[in-house]
Parts: structure tokens; C-alpha cells; sequence
């Protein structure tokens, strides 16, 4: 079991350079082992939630608190052991090198070296099967560059793992892996955020849903 | 006359000096209004066969090499010259965003409608089309501004607008909810009636169930089975999966 944790962000305000708000007073706290859902229509704006609750969004207005500190204000090393993102689309987080390189990039940046690798993705390992280090990452179907990018955020043990549409391009058994594996984080006291448009992925677990509209987050049921 | 036709297809490529095979032996023959659904693990050959039929792969990547043949509508896939545009074949790729030339959303859609001249035409398909996808703010936006949800949506949508008579679509509903889900389908219901022949590729068999005819499964770059939609049973799935679990329902 990891240590406990507080992670609470309140009023977030976002909008791009174009159109509307998309994010208008957000608030949401996460607590260790949670499984939150966040559903919302294409364009709701639940990428841009993600990234804003993971720190690699600056928000307009509002404040994330982390264990007494605020969120912006940590270094990247202090924060991706707590909150890690694996992407919508795996090509804007993948190089195109080795995947050994491309599993290693998080962790040295979190002050491991090579050795601690393995350790790091032996359970994600034990569910999808090794990968092949040598391989270059941009000859990986769409499906694997997929899982290989959520290894490499797994890899850096992150406390909320942040999942955007993490079974699109998987199949059927990948699917059943990844769910497989979740329930395996949560269980060690990790929580994970997700959202998905397939109605039946992580659908047995306990979970607690929210819905993204107009830029408003508002807990189902 | 079939309108697709593969015989004997294998497909090689060509890394770091050496061969490796990644399509086996595929032939398969699609009929005017036929549904093909292209099926199989992560890393199968899925998208590969995709490429194949609509020639990007040899013509444009040209690190593979194709032996076999393909013809489409009888022309030689494979021959020197081919071009898909020519032949009224779609290709929608997976990834949305590698369809897109970098304008924003009005001037990608006028691209799509280039081969209209009659102004009054052009404006009013525009229009509808527009409304269909529900993306009327967003017409000056970059394209990069979109959600993937909408950048997928927007490329299907341009699909049909060229009255193509092959559409190839690669996992087209990853990114979509459910409204568009619903949407597409019934775009492709039109089409399959129009007698236009559909190959998608999909993880999700069961979404295409009422509007595909035939089911092709890859497994390692070699044909598992080919088979009639109605023959498509769940033990079948969890074979080509290699789903040890039997309570997992996948149809």
C-alpha cells in the first residue's frame, strides 16, 4: 500500500485561444484506490480536463492542491510520482526510438537509471507479456503504441494515473489485460481518472462518474 | 465482376536490411454493396491490408514489397501509375489527424467539394454538412483546435463527399460518442445501399453486426477465417483473441 495522499483541485477555469470556456469552475478531489469516470460528448472537453489535473495545462484561474502544495508549483520529478497522463493519441508521446528508450525517458527523469527499469514495468509485463526493447516504437501498430505508451506512464508509478480513451485501438484481449491491470493499481492504493466511450470498459469496478458539459463537471447518480 | 479483389497477397517489409514477412496469402473477393469487416489483434496486418488495397503500400511506402495481385474495379492495384483518387477509392486512416493539410475547418471541408463547380451546390452541401457534424462554431478554427472526437468525425464525414464507389475506413469509430457512432452508421447504411463497397477495419464487432456482410479475421498476417456475418459466434472471437477466459463476451 502507498502512502495516503490529498489531491484537490478547485474552480479551474480554461479556455484556448478560440471559442468558449471549456473548463468553468472545476472542482474535484481524487482519494487513493478511486476509479473516477469522466464521460462527456466529443468536444465536452475532457482532454483538456486531463491535462489541466495533471499540471501540463497552466489553468486561467483556480488552484490544485497536492498534499499541502500547490500542484504548478512542484518540479517535474516531485509530480509524475504523483499524478501521470498517458495521451489520447500515443504518436504526441512517443520519440520514435527504442521502445527501452521510450520506457526510459519518465523514469531517468525521475532519477532512476536502466537497472531500475525492469522492476518499474514488471507487472505491466505480467499482463500484456515483455516488449521487445530494441524494437523502434514507430513500427507499432496503433494498438501497441498505445499500450506502450501507458507502460511508460505505469512505469513512473504515478499515485493518480490519468488514462484518455485508453482502450481505443486495443483489442479485445488487450482490453481484458488493461482491465486487469487496473483493478492491480488500484488495489496498491493508486487511483486512476479515465475516459472511454465503450460503455462496457471498466464497467464492473466500482467507480464514481461524472459528467464534462458546457464545461461543467457535475458527479452522476 | 467483383469490385475488390486480392489474390495471393503477401506483403514484405523492409527493415534495416533484411525482409520481414508481415502478410501471408490473403485473397478475398467483395461484391457491389458488400460490408467487409477486417478484424484481428493489435499488430495483425489490419492496417497493412488497408494500405495494400488502396496502393499506398507499395506506391508510397516504399520500404514494402507486395507480391500477388490486386484489382479494383479490374484495374491493377499494384501496376505503375495507379492512383486511388482515379478509381473513386476513400481511404480514411486511423489517425485522424494525418488527413489534414493544416487549414482550419471551413477550408479543409472546401478541399473535399473541389469537384463541385456549381456554386449554389457547393454552398448548400456545405451547409447540410456542416449541421451534420455539428461543428457550425468551429468552422474558423484550426483543425489542430479540435478535440479527436471531431477531428475524426470531420474526416469521415468528408468520406462520402466524392462519391466514391471503395471506401476503406481504419477503426473509424475509436474516437467517436455515441451520437456520432449512431451517425455513422447510418451514413454507411446509405452508402452500402448505394452499392458502394466498405472494408473497415474495427475491434468491434458487434457495432457493425446489422450492417456488415462478411467478416475477414488476420491473425499474424495470415487468414484465421472468412467468413458470413451470421456465422460470427463469440467462441470464434475468443479463439482469434486468444481469450482463455470463456465468460468474456465480445459479440
Amino acid at each position: 500500500m502507498g502512502q495516503e495522499f490529498n489531491y484537490s483541485a478547485s474552480d479551474i477555469k480554461y479556455k484556448y485561444s478560440y471559442g468558449d470556456w471549456v473548463l468553468r469552475d472545476v472542482c474535484l478531489n481524487i482519494k487513493p484506490c478511486e476509479l473516477i469516470k469522466i464521460n462527456g460528448k466529443n468536444g465536452s472537453g475532457k482532454t483538456t480536463l486531463f491535462l489541466a489535473l495533471s499540471g501540463l495545462l497552466k489553468y486561467k484561474s483556480g488552484n490544485i492542491v497536492l498534499n499541502d502544495s500547490s500542484l504548478l508549483s512542484m518540479n517535474f520529478s516531485e509530480r509524475s510520482s504523483y499524478i501521470g497522463v498517458a495521451f489520447q493519441n500515443p504518436s504526441y508521446q512517443l520519440f520514435g526510438t527504442s521502445i527501452k528508450d521510450e520506457l526510459l525517458f519518465g523514469i531517468k527523469n525521475q532519477g532512476y537509471s536502466e537497472q531500475d527499469l525492469g522492476i518499474r514495468i514488471r507487472i505491466f509485463e505480467e499482463h500484456f507479456g515483455q516488449f521487445d526493447y530494441e524494437r523502434n516504437s514507430s513500427e507499432l501498430s496503433f494498438g501497441w503504441k498505445k499500450i506502450l505508451s501507458i507502460a511508460c506512464i505505469y512505469a513512473m508509478n504515478p499515485r493518480i494515473l490519468i488514462l484518455d480513451e485508453p482502450e481505443v485501438g486495443l483489442d479485445p484481449l488487450s482490453i481484458y489485460k488493461l482491465e486487469k491491470l487496473i483493478v492491480n493499481y488500484l488495489s496498491n492504493g493508486n487511483s486512476v481518472v479515465f475516459s472511454s466511450h465503450q460503455k462496457k470498459f471498466l464497467n464492473s469496478i466500482k467507480n464514481t462518474s461524472y459528467t464534462l458539459n458546457n464545461g461543467i463537471l457535475n458527479i452522476e447518480g | 465482376m467483383p469490385v475488390v479483389q486480392l489474390s495471393n497477397l503477401f506483403v514484405h517489409v523492409n527493415s534495416s536490411g533484411c525482409h520481414t514477412p508481415i502478410i501471408h496469402d490473403v485473397s478475398f473477393t467483395l461484391e457491389t454493396g458488400e460490408v467487409l469487416l477486417l478484424i484481428g489483434a493489435n499488430g495483425a496486418g489490419k492496417s497493412t491490408i488497408m494500405y495494400s488495397i488502396c496502393g499506398v503500400i507499395p506506391h508510397a511506402l516504399e520500404t514494402y514489397k507486395v507480391e500477388g495481385k490486386i484489382s479494383i474495379q479490374n484495374k491493377d492495384v499494384l501496376a505503375k501509375g495507379f492512383s486511388p483518387s482515379n478509381e473513386q477509392i476513400c481511404f480514411i486512416t486511423q489517425n485522424p489527424e494525418s488527413q489534414f493539410l493544416g487549414l482550419n475547418v471551413s477550408q479543409e471541408i472546401d478541399l473535399c467539394l473541389s469537384h463541385i463547380t456549381d456554386l449554389e451546390m457547393f454552398v448548400e452541401i456545405k451547409k447540410n454538412l456542416i449541421k451534420e457534424i455539428g461543428l457550425e462554431k468551429h468552422m474558423l478554427y484550426p483543425t489542430t483546435e479540435l478535440s479527436m472526437g471531431q477531428k475524426q468525425k470531420l474526416v469521415l464525414s468528408t468520406a462520402f463527399l466524392k462519391q466514391p464507389k471503395v471506401v476503406l475506413l481504419d477503426e473509424p469509430t475509436s474516437f467517436l460518442d455515441e451520437s456520432m457512432i449512431k451517425w455513422l452508421l447510418q451514413k454507411l447504411q446509405t452508402e452500402k445501399e448505394k452499392g458502394v463497397v466498405i472494408i473497415i477495419s474495427t475491434h468491434n464487432v458487434a457495432l457493425f453486426n446489422e450492417l456488415a456482410t462478411k467478416v475477414l479475421a488476420i491473425k499474424k498476417g495470415r487468414i484465421f477465417f472468412n467468413n458470413d456475418i451470421s456465422e460470427i459466434t463469440n467462441d470464434k472471437l475468443l479463439e482469434l483473441y486468444e481469450i482463455e477466459d470463456k465468460t468474456v463476451t465480445i459479440v
